[in-house]
């Protein structure tokens, strides 16, 4: 079958520094992927490359079977994306500008009037269409900048921190319409921060720490991934195979949190 | 109303994508195979001037806009009608080169058109635009039609049409003095304005790869600069303006015979150039020569080819999402410090960092020394204050070592000069908190007065003033004239008066009317349209109301007056400042929405 994201020897390099070294990737079509990493691990680099706004250094992507490079046209046809910073036009209002992503994903303007209209009520923001995008929360801009990236019902859908700064009530419905998208066989590609989310949405994750990839699978794949390498309790009694991993200790464990170690704490003794 | 029932009810056009095949649906994962059709790619050009066309007309939608408009409505049309009057200048001086039989000196109207095309696209750039043509990349857009877009969008700078402009007069010019050149000067003058265009995207295009980081633009802006002065020295020096004063150096013979052998031996390359290729092919078809001119015509096409296929090369590597910005390399940056963050360095008082001890040493409250530090390190990263601070000197230093030393009125040279170099110091008080962008709201969580953050930000712009003041002062008494003891206290408490009165208008302009400076941009200005047509606008009023008093204190020969006069000028601005600053925490804090809504919600 082939993949719906399919990345291979993937490099991206800033002068000397290399952001994303030589990964592997596969997403299967309708899978919900989380990929998870650190601040400054490649994320950002690698969706930028994944969607077309970035120029690989080296390696391969083929998004639906399409290769990228050769195919940008096609393949930006069938994705949707929301990237980080939202690139949106703050200058527009928001009815203006799901217009104008309307007309450029090549929808017609009957079409893309209606789609505008649904996906401003379905997002509540139909009582801000006439507002500059400008004068937007970060919130309202987040759900705008995923209005966009629905409106010409993609395939694929890459969403860099889609939920940062959206309220509770608008995460939930914008996650119940993910899955819903995932239910019609849509593949969804997700970098976020919130390991509750991922957890919670993912079948799929792989994790990035300085540019490569270490670790991928399915969330059990992963838990008895880390599970196996982790020490005997001191008393040395078995670990409790019961006991569920959560994400967050998934990922503290592969890429080494320190967030509350004793030598932190100690640094900051001035705090009161 | 439910998610549930929002799909059901109101979703439907994801299901009907299913039902009618009209779109792929979602659920099927082979991937659109209908053709890109040619309307769905005008129909996006359409979208994109559009969107153009949308952006510059919601930039007027916010409050205070109506000022920019009335100062827009005021310097467009100065702009334009000096644009005119150099484009009559080049089609006056084609025609008279043509009807005075000197048809090839046109080639120097073309090679000047050439060079102001190149000074205005750095000087000028596009402005009132903020539109990033990089962020349609993401949209399936053709390659072509992105290049498509990328020529078109940036052709229509102002540089670009003036060169229009001075073209079709360079036309007319021959035209009137030739008719029988009219069809061969219009065609010439149509493919030498397209090349010209061309040449400059591309050209742009290139530039915007190399400045994509910020080391690379300051070394830009250096040579800018260094240019810009070195034109402006050679013009005083040499007097190239024509107008022959008797202490502007002459050129020497041996000089003269040099730069001549030097024009000689360059010309017949420049010839082989589109300005020299235009000039030729009117000269030959004027001699009978039509042949030599469609060569001459298709040359120059030529060179529009290339240039555009240069062009084109880049736009394509952009289109495949080639990034070499700052931003880029931050991630990098990001990375590298990671872990490495010294908690001691964060945690500093501000008023210990460089220059706020030594205001905290002259009994300066903290939160005024720590802000005025902060602002001496953000003059200190900003090249653009740095040159507006240096060119006025430069060009005071050449004037006065020419004209100005030996003019009639040299009494008045030092306070016309510190008049004139003002005026690139008070802009910077219109826009206090442009460089912070959304960093200006820490003032507003901070507890600081608002009333001491403009005075520690006014502080830097009297010192920026009277650094510029001494400067201007050492340059005048050691070139030029030694100032009278009267017209020195006179200037100086002058200044003072003008930068008070400007500091209490610009402060009301910082918050009312900021504008978000982004140093990623060449071309950005330093205030909007409004404030920079106000900070001049006073600076000028006062200079005038200055002058009177000098010329009073002068006409009654008591030149002692003058410095009195200049004493209750000043102390009349330093009410008016007080009272300014008194006020100044209430207008912020009622304006601050404003500020906001510029510095802090760009998206």
């Amino acid at each position: 079958m082939t993949s719906a994201i399919a990345a291979h020897s993937l490099s991206r390099t800033f002068d000397t520094f290399k952001a994303v070294d030589n990964i592997e990737l596969a997403v299967e079509p309708g899978q919900f992927f989380g990929f998870l990493g650190p601040n400054g691990a490649g994320k950002s680099t690698t969706i930028k490359m994944l969607t077309g706004l970035l120029a690989p250094t080296a390696g391969t992507i083929s998004i639906l079977g399409m290769d990228l490079i050769s195919n940008p046209v096609e393949v930006k046809r069938n994705i949707g994306v929301v990237p980080e910073g939202m690139a949106l036009f703050g200058k527009l209002t928001a009815t203006e500008y799901l217009h104008f992503v309307g007309r450029m994903y090549g929808l017609d303007k009957q079409v893309t009037t209606q789609r505008t209209t649904e996906l401003l009520e379905f997002m509540g923001l139909a009582n801000e269409r006439k507002k500059l995008i400008g004068d937007y929360s970060h919130g309202m801009g987040k759900k705008l900048a995923l209005a966009a990236a629905v409106i010409h019902g993609p395939k694929v859908l890459f969403l860099d921190e889609p939920f940062e700064g959206v309220d509770a009530i608008a995460a939930g419905t914008l996650k119940s319409m993910l899955q819903g998208m995932i239910g019609r066989g849509a593949t969804i590609f997700l970098t976020s921060h919130v390991l509750e989310i991922v957890e919670r949405l993912c079948s799929h994750i792989a994790i990035i720490d300085h540019g490569h990839i270490v670790a991928n699978g399915s969330l059990d794949e992963l838990r008895a991934g880390v599970r196996a390498k982790l020490p005997a309790a001191a008393d040395g009694a078995e670990t409790d195979p019961s006991a569920r991993l959560t994400l967050e200790e998934i990922f503290l464990s592969i890429v080494g949190g320190e967030a509350g170690s004793p030598a932190h704490e100690q640094e900051l003794n001035w705090l009161s | 109303m439910s998610f549930a029932r929002i799909c059901g009810a109101r979703f439907v056009w994801l299901r009907r994508q299913a039902k009618s095949g009209e779109v792929r649906m979602a659920n099927e994962l082979s991937p659109a195979s209908e053709a890109w059709s040619g309307k769905q790619v005008r129909a996006q050009l359409l979208a994109i001037a559009w969107l153009r066309w949308r952006i510059l007309l919601n930039g007027f939608r916010r409050k205070g806009s109506v000022g920019d408009v009335v100062a827009l409505a005021i310097t467009v049309p100065i702009f334009a009608l000096m644009g005119l009057a150099v484009a009559v200048g080049a089609g006056g001086a084609a025609w008279y080169y043509t009807s005075s039989g000197q048809l090839e000196r046109v080639t120097w109207v073309l090679w000047g058109t050439f060079a102001l095309c190149q000074f205005l696209n750095i000087n000028v750039g596009q402005p009132g635009t903020k539109f990033d043509p990089t962020q349609l990349i993401r949209f399936p857009l053709r390659a072509r039609s992105y290049v498509f877009v990328r020529l078109f969008f940036g052709i229509l700078s102002p540089a670009n049409i003036m060169v229009a402009l001075m073209s079709l007069a360079i036309g007319v010019g021959v035209s009137v003095a030739l008719p029988s050149l009219w069809a061969y000067a219009m065609l010439a003058m149509v493919v030498f304005a397209a090349t010209n265009a061309i040449f400059t995207r591309m050209v742009f295009a290139w530039v915007d790869r190399w400045l994509s980081t910020r080391r690379a633009r300051e070394i830009f802006t250096a040579v800018i600069f260094a240019g810009s002065m070195g034109i402006q020295w050679l013009n005083v020096t040499f007097n190239l303006s024509g107008k022959h004063h008797h202490h502007a150096q002459k050129i020497s013979p041996e000089h003269m015979a040099m730069l001549l052998n030097v024009y000689h031996q360059a010309l017949p390359w420049l010839n082989l150039l589109p300005p020299g290729l235009m000039g030729n092919g009117l000269v030959a078809a004027h001699s009978g020569n039509p042949m030599a001119y469609v060569g001459d015509i298709a040359d120059c096409l030529l060179f529009a080819l290339v240039f555009f296929a240069i062009f084109a090369l880049r736009t394509q590597t952009e289109y495949r999402g080639e990034v070499f910005s700052d931003q880029a390399n931050g991630v990098k940056d990001a990375t590298e410090r990671t872990g490495r963050v010294n908690t001691n360095s964060a945690i500093l008082p501000a008023q210990m960092t460089m220059g706020g001890t030594e205001v905290r040493r002259l009994g300066v409250p903290p939160t005024i020394a720590a802000v005025f530090a902060k602002e001496i390190l953000t003059v200190r990263r900003n090249s653009g204050v740095f040159y507006a601070l240096v060119a006025p000197v430069l060009l005071v230093l050449f004037m006065t070592m020419t004209r100005l030393a030996s003019a009639d009125n040299a009494s008045y040279v030092f306070p016309g000069a510190l008049a004139y170099s003002l005026i690139g110091v008070v802009p910077l008080a219109f826009n206090s908190f442009g460089l912070e962008g959304a960093g200006s709201q820490f003032y507003f969580m901070a507890p600081v007065r608002l009333r001491d953050v403009f005075i520690a930000k006014n502080m830097i712009n009297i010192l920026l003033a009277y650094v510029e003041a001494g400067a201007v002062l050492v340059v005048v008494t050691l070139v030029g004239k030694k100032p009278t003891a009267a017209m020195l206290v006179a200037s100086i408490l002058w200044a003072a008066a003008t930068l008070m009165i400007t500091l209490t208008f610009g402060n009301r302009r910082s918050v009312a009317g900021p504008k978000k400076i982004d140093l990623g941009r060449t071309s950005s200005k330093q205030a909007s349209p409004l404030s920079a047509l106000l900070s001049i606008g006073l600076v000028i009023l006062s200079a005038a109301a200055g002058a009177g008093m000098l010329l009073v204190a002068q006409y009654l020969k008591e030149m002692w007056l003058a410095p009195i006069g200049m004493v209750g000028y000043c102390a009349l601005a330093a009410v008016v400042y007080w009272r300014g600053l008194a006020s100044i925490e209430r207008y912020t804090l009622e304006h601050r929405e404003d500020m906001f809504q510029e510095l802090c919600k760009g998206k």
